[in-house]
């Protein structure tokens, strides 16, 4: 749905936030955070059932999600996904043990690892939002972060959206401690959201045009 | 009404803090003076970061200028930051100050802008979970251990364990296996009795530990001479039993023993010692010569006893007469 120049526009605004909560994670941890989004897309939720989508968003199977909605004139609800099987050993890493010390076949995630991995996507889909709504010029009103372990398939996929009807994908890469783990960011917008957001970008990819020619 | 609403936010089981946008304390609450011993009075008015000390950093200065100015809700982890109240004279020692969890929201009232914080004590619940942590550790070692024990003894339930060959209790149930394959295919099994001639001499000659040795290295050619299907068991003593499934001619098992009397032949060297052993071997074919596994081993067993009779060293199959 998006062009690459207005794709390229959304990358680098995101990657500029998203360098903050590298920074803040890092700080937290102890140890250094990279983060980056290097696929964006916009889709709709018919998409959501094409190979590109599962291919992003994240295995089938349990994963765990964490969101927050947020309002004013741009609003929906953004989420932050990954496979539930890298959950313990992110932990782990946050909580200063080695890769070595954590069993990653341990799927049972205590109340004190899901507040760690709601702290970890709180900051990032904070950063994420906040860039959002800077570029926008539009100050946005947060929820309190929800976090939950979901067992998802196909159809499951296409209920977490069904409300909204733009999606808003960013595919994640966080590295710790030479470990790799990579996640999905979903922002579910409405259509006004994802007007206002497509004239924005629109807009200062015109002023760039003017400002070369 | 103020001092009905002081009265419910003094009897909160959880922290209450507004700030204002210099992050200065306006709200204090009970559970705050306890965690802090800094009373109400002392604490408004004055910066947070003077009060706590984690709102001295730049992060944290940082989440309460979003939660004011762009509106951000941040949820912050005891387990990542420990504690962020506590008395001054803790400061030094994290296991004292325990472990909290804190939240940060903007608060709107009368078109101005606030940060307002939660805070909730998580130590007991941190302390229950280490412990329990500690336990499924422990837990897991005894499982480890139990189920090593559990393997031993069924290790030795099965297996014979000075040649590590099949016991007579395994022995049986792979036979029984055998004969009812051997009903649906057609096809003919084998059972091999074996006794080793002159082997008291060799234990009495060269030792007990030299026969052990000559017991764990006729087991070792035995296993050479079948197929992986086949089953090679130590009877008892120095005799063994052998099951040659899917058997089409007696002509293949007389090969079969032909092959394993001259491996046996070969001199055995025991450590320093060295020695020859020849032996005795009867056959039964099922269905022939028994349809069950008591008859087959007693007929083998018979026909290995007509070996030893007629000079030993060679096979017999069973013949009634």
């Amino acid at each position: 749905m998006l062009s690459e120049m207005q794709k390229d526009v959304l990358t680098e605004v995101v990657n500029i936030a998203i360098g903050r909560s590298a920074a803040l994670l890092s700080e937290m941890t102890g140890r250094k955070v990279e983060l980056s989004v290097p696929y964006i897309d916009l889709l709709t939720v018919q998409d959501v059932e094409s190979p590109i989508f599962s291919q992003i968003v994240v295995d089938k199977g349990h994963i765990i999600s964490s969101s927050i909605k947020f309002g004013t004139e741009f609003k929906g609800k953004a989420f932050l996904l990954f496979p539930a099987r890298q959950a313990k050993l992110l932990v782990g890493l946050c909580l200063g043990d080695s890769a070595n010390d954590t069993n990653i076949n341990d799927k049972d995630l205590l109340d004190t690892d899901f507040d760690v991995l709601m702290e970890i996507s709180n900051v990032i889909l904070n950063t994420i939002m906040g860039g959002l709504g800077n570029f926008l010029e539009s100050k946005l009103i947060y929820s309190l972060p929800e976090i939950e372990m979901l067992f998802v398939s196909p159809e499951g996929q296409r209920v977490l959206l069904q409300e909204n009807m733009y999606v808003l994908v960013l595919q994640a890469k966080l590295g710790l401690a030479d470990n790799q783990f990579e996640g999905a960011i979903l922002i579910a917008l409405s259509l006004d959201s994802v007007t206002q957001l497509i004239s924005r970008i629109d807009r200062l990819v015109g002023n760039l045009h003017e400002s070369v020619f | 009404m103020n001092q009905f609403f002081d009265r419910i936010l003094d009897h909160l089981n959880l922290g209450v803090l507004l700030v204002d946008n210099n992050h200065s304390v306006l709200v204090w609450n009970s559970w705050l003076e306890r965690a802090s011993g800094v009373p109400q009075e002392e604490a408004v008015g004055r910066p947070l970061g003077e009060i706590c000390p984690c709102f001295q950093k730049d992060s944290f200065k940082e989440m309460l200028d979003n939660a004011i100015v762009n509106g951000e809700h941040r949820f912050c982890s005891g387990m990542l930051h420990n504690a962020f109240v506590y008395p001054k004279d803790r400061g030094g020692d994290i296991t004292e100050k325990g472990r909290q969890n804190m939240q940060i929201e903007a608060f709107y009232q009368n078109g101005k802008v606030f940060a307002l914080i939660q805070i909730s004590d998580i130590t007991s619940q941190y302390r229950r979970i280490n412990r329990l942590q500690h336990l499924l550790k422990e837990l897991e070692v005894d499982y480890e251990s139990v189920k090593e024990s559990e393997e031993h003894a069924k290790r030795n339930a099965l297996y014979d364990p000075l040649t590590g060959l099949c016991n007579r209790t395994l022995f049986y149930d792979r036979l029984k296996h055998s004969l009812d394959q051997a009903v649906r295919s057609g096809q003919l099994v084998a059972l091999l009795f074996l006794d080793l001639d002159g082997f008291k001499s060799v234990n009495d000659s060269m030792g007990h530990l030299s026969g052990d040795l000559l017991l764990k290295e006729v087991a070792a050619r035995l296993n050479t001479a079948v197929r992986k299907t086949d089953t090679v068991c130590r009877w008892g003593g120095d005799e063994y039993t052998m099951i040659l499934s899917d058997i089409k001619t007696k002509n293949d098992v007389e090969m079969i023993a032909e092959n394993i009397r001259s491996l046996l032949s070969a001199e055995f060297n025991l450590g320093d010692k060295k020695t020859f052993i020849t032996v005795s071997i009867g056959i039964s074919l099922f269905p022939v010569d028994g349809d069950n596994s008591e008859t087959m081993v007693k007929h083998a067993d018979s026909a290995m006893y007509s070996v030893k009779a007629t000079g030993k060293n060679g096979y017999q199959f069973y013949s009634i007469t």
